[in-house]
């Protein structure tokens, strides 16, 4: 009976720390007069990331190419290795569309969950435009802004000191989508280094050099 | 031979083309040339051009081959990456991972490997059941253009320049059915040198 009584409160223990977990936002206190979220990739200049890419079973490795237009357009290509295109988005004020698309990888789902995350990294959406909320995580000297109403909610994760976007994450029903890391930022305010995890699917992108 | 010379002929453009004696001469050429090749080595630069970028991405490395069947792109410059394909298995390894697959269950890889090797070994003048062929000359470089048979493939057109000197591929333009394409331009070759089955292997 004892045994029991342990098990279950073992059980309990475990769900609400798994709970808690799921929701790390949850007790945190609300920042009045932070500043707004600046643009989380700065893109005054062209950039190259290789991307190593962990699909299913499938390892991919690539260059993701960005760069801003004249107008004001942001232009992403997604390579493979060998420099054949597999897909190019094409961004304007609110949107990532995809403007080719490789017919071998057209109806797999990549296209879809890249442009997302692309979303997410330009924050080239519309609900994306002003945060509601902006949270306070004193203990990791982080701003949190929180975008979205209801079921959906994305959260920027913001360094204090830097202003730099460390952390993106978005949340369905709490349950985490998409968790983007951006890390080791060079003095242009851009990420050396972008982790984008989901389930099943990681991609490693890692600047370098575009002469 | 004379099936692929009759290829040849037949898929020459008459306004554009070189006499026929010139056209046989090539691919005697670059057959003869490739015959006496076992192992190659040169430095190469690739230049990606994105047409929506409306931009360059260049990358540089070394390229070995070792007939029959050993090919090896190391790419030292923006990154580290380096392509091995020792028969059918293809080996890709960045700073972190190394994997593997076999060609045979990728036929774009496939057909892009018998493109590069093919040019350099003579054989992309046997795939004709891939390309139509047609010749032509610039200056001291002879141009061969391939367009793929299939109208799906990747490629849209494939141009390879020989010097006309030792008949080794100088240039491999690879040109997709977008207006991108890939010019990879082959400096420093060096033919028959001892090149180790080592490097083959990631």
């Amino acid at each position: 009976m004892r045994f029991l009584l342990l098990n279950i409160l073992s059980f309990f223990i475990v769900a609400g720390l798994t709970s808690c977990a799921a929701t790390p936002y949850k007790n945190l206190p609300k920042l009045t007069g932070a500043p707004p979220l600046a643009l989380t990739l700065s893109l005054d200049k062209k950039l190259l990331y290789t991307a190593s890419v962990d699909i299913y079973n499938h390892h991919i490795n690539g260059l993701i190419a960005l760069k801003k237009m004249k107008g004001g357009e942001i232009r992403i290509a997604f390579l493979a290795q060998s420099a054949i295109k597999l897909v190019e988005f094409r961004c304007n004020e609110d949107k990532c569309n995809p403007s080719f698309i490789m017919d071998k990888i057209e109806g797999t789902g990549v296209v879809e969950r890249l442009q997302e995350d692309f979303h997410l990294l330009l924050m080239k959406d519309v609900a994306l435009k002003e945060a509601k909320v902006v949270l306070d995580d004193s203990n990791k000297n982080t701003r949190i802004y929180r975008f979205g109403r209801g079921t959906r909610r994305v959260f920027y994760s913001v360094n204090k000191k830097s202003g730099h976007v460390t952390k993106i994450e978005k949340r369905r029903n709490n349950r985490l989508v998409v968790s983007i890391n951006l890390s080791n930022y060079n003095s242009d305010g851009v990420p050396l280094t972008i982790v984008i995890q989901r389930e099943k699917i990681k991609v490693d992108m890692k600047l370098v050099v575009w002469d | 031979m004379n099936k692929l010379l009759l290829l040849l002929f037949f898929t020459l453009s008459l306004s554009a083309a070189p006499p026929q004696k010139d056209v046989a001469d090539y691919a005697e050429n670059i057959k003869k040339s490739s015959a006496t090749i076992a192992t190659l080595s040169a430095s190469f630069v690739q230049k990606k051009y994105l047409s929506a970028l409306e931009d360059v991405v260049i990358a540089k490395g070394i390229f070995s081959l070792k007939k029959p069947d050993k090919i090896r792109w190391q790419y030292s410059s923006p990154f580290l990456y380096t392509i091995t394909i020792n028969g059918t298995v293809v080996s890709m390894k960045d700073d972190k991972k190394t994997s593997q697959y076999d060609m045979k269950q990728n036929s774009a890889f496939q057909n892009l490997n018998a493109i590069i090797s093919g040019s350099f070994d003579g054989s992309i003048l046997t795939k004709k059941e891939l390309f139509t062929a047609h010749f032509s000359k610039e200056k001291n470089l002879i141009k061969l253009e391939l367009t793929p048979r299939d109208k799906k493939f990747t490629l849209k057109k494939i141009t390879i320049y020989f010097d006309d000197k030792e008949w080794l591929t100088q240039r491999v333009i690879l040109t997709e059915q977008n207006r991108d394409y890939t010019d990879i331009s082959f400096v420093d070759i060096t033919k028959n040198k001892k090149v180790s089955d080592a490097i083959f292997t990631p």
